[in-house]
């Protein structure tokens, strides 16, 4: 037993006196990024014993409201690199809740866990600072806020695919301005375009019976006029309903078989404009 | 007869083994699927706490305690040990990186072998020279004629008779360096 003890005792000690003299090799989980290398070499440059790494003594070299202005060396940083000032308007003094060393020199491991919870109101409104613009047409045109589509929680589900809403054809290829005259991508309009006025829009209606006409795209999905979303009943204006005789008033949309007649009267009313 | 060693002592020793990686392997690549790896960090712990509790086992042998039988407190040894370097196994994931840690996670490998090699192997070894000596005692030699024969063999069961002097060891290494992980995480680590 003495004996089994002596040899624990004689382990420990070895494997202890190693560890203290190559900290590194021994028990450091990760390389630190290329930047910290100069520190490696005393775990307690940045940790306090018993207590985890601190931040404290990682704001003695980054201070916040030095942050993408001024470098660890007090020299001005580049220009790509001022978009990190916003870290001086941060509700938390925690580095660790976002940054994560030892992941292998990888500076993309090193930041994780990122809240917008943790930036001040202005600094939330400013998504460019941090983020690029997206580069595909719909982001092009906008000059709206970020905020109308986007949120800070869940980023990727605002992407949008147009056709769920109203699919293009080759006459309704144009600028979103067209239909979202008021800067904002949750109203539309079709009487953007000479093609579609109230008037117009509102006989042909009637005529077919439907009253319920504002929301175009309820039920076109896309230009071609038979494209019809047939899902919901339309109600029979009150003249109509007297004058044909229906008893029940709610009925679903009838579109005539016989094209040649409506494309006739579309045409008709085509010139009426 | 071959049939019966395979199937009786060296397959159940292979699939302890393979049914610790595979599992070991199949958690870790569902705590990652499932963005979970943060789990794994602190399955050492439990890991290491049923390793501590399977050595009731070495406490009743030395009648250190008198409570329990053996032979229950060996199963639970090695029931207990084989959850404990599963736990330990995935908590290790595949980061080789700091040396203290990854000896202590080699040399728990070589506990758990050698503790598979004594509970399987030496079993099988002894019954196979057993049956062996007693089938050419049968067929008319003599006591000393049979003992040359069966040299080799007994001097394999020999060698197999000592894994014990790898396991205790081992078990002791393994312990003071697990013991100096631990204490190094208390040093360094935040846990709030």
């Amino acid at each position: 037993m003495v004996k089994r003890s002596s040899i624990l005792l004689i382990v420990i000690a070895i494997a202890g006196w190693l560890t203290y003299l190559f900290p590194k090799e021994a028990i450091t989980p990760g390389n630190l990024l290329e930047k910290h290398n100069q520190l490696e070499v005393n775990c307690l440059n940045c940790h306090d014993l018993f207590q985890g790494p601190s931040d404290e003594k990682c704001i003695q070299c980054h201070a916040k409201e030095q942050i993408g202005t001024l470098n660890s060396n007090n020299q001005i940083v580049d220009q790509k690199k001022k978009r990190l000032s916003f870290h001086a308007g941060l509700a938390s003094d925690s580095c660790l809740s976002c940054h994560r060393e030892h992941q292998g020199g990888l500076a993309a491991g090193s930041t994780t866990q990122f809240s917008h919870e943790l930036l001040g109101i202005e600094d939330t409104k400013n998504c460019t600072e941090c983020h690029s613009k997206p580069t595909n047409s719909i982001h092009q045109q906008s000059e709206q806020p970020c905020s109308q589509c986007h949120q800070t929680t869940n980023w990727a589900s605002t992407e949008i695919d147009h056709d769920n809403y109203f699919r293009f054809d080759k006459d309704h290829r144009t600028n979103c301005s067209v239909c979202h005259p008021n800067s904002t991508y949750k109203e539309y309009t079709c009487y953007g375009c000479h093609e579609h006025s109230p008037r117009k829009i509102e006989r042909e209606h009637l005529k077919e019976g439907i009253s319920d006409f504002e929301n175009c795209a309820e039920c076109h999905s896309s230009g071609n006029e038979h494209d019809v979303r047939n899902t919901r009943k339309v109600r029979i204006p009150e003249s109509r309903s007297k004058r044909e005789g229906f008893k029940n008033r709610d009925r679903k949309p009838e579109h005539s078989p016989d094209r040649r007649t409506r494309k006739k009267h579309h045409d008709k009313d085509d010139h009426d404009d | 007869m071959k049939r019966t060693v395979i199937i009786n002592d060296i397959l159940p020793f292979i699939l302890w083994f393979v049914l610790l990686v595979f599992s070991a392997i199949s958690l870790d690549f569902f705590l990652h699927q499932f963005q979970l790896e943060w789990i794994g960090k602190y399955c050492g712990i439990p890991g290491l706490l049923l390793l501590v509790v399977s050595f009731i086992y070495s406490l009743r042998k030395r009648r250190m305690i008198e409570a329990g039988s053996l032979k229950f407190l060996l199963s639970l040894h090695i029931y207990l040990s084989w959850i404990g370097a599963l736990l330990i196994i995935i908590h290790a994931g595949i980061h080789f990186n700091a040396v203290l840690p990854w000896s202590a996670f080699f040399l728990m490998l070589l506990v758990v072998i050698s503790g598979l090699v004594g509970e399987y192997l030496l079993k099988d070894a002894r019954n196979t020279l057993r049956i062996k000596y007693a089938h050419l005692l049968e067929k008319g030699y003599s006591k000393e004629e049979v003992e040359k024969k069966v040299f080799l063999d007994a001097f394999a069961v020999k060698t197999m008779a000592r894994w014990r002097m790898v396991h205790k060891p081992i078990t002791l290494i393994f312990g003071a360096l697990a013991l100096l992980h631990v204490i190094t995480i208390f040093m360094f680590w935040r846990w709030f």
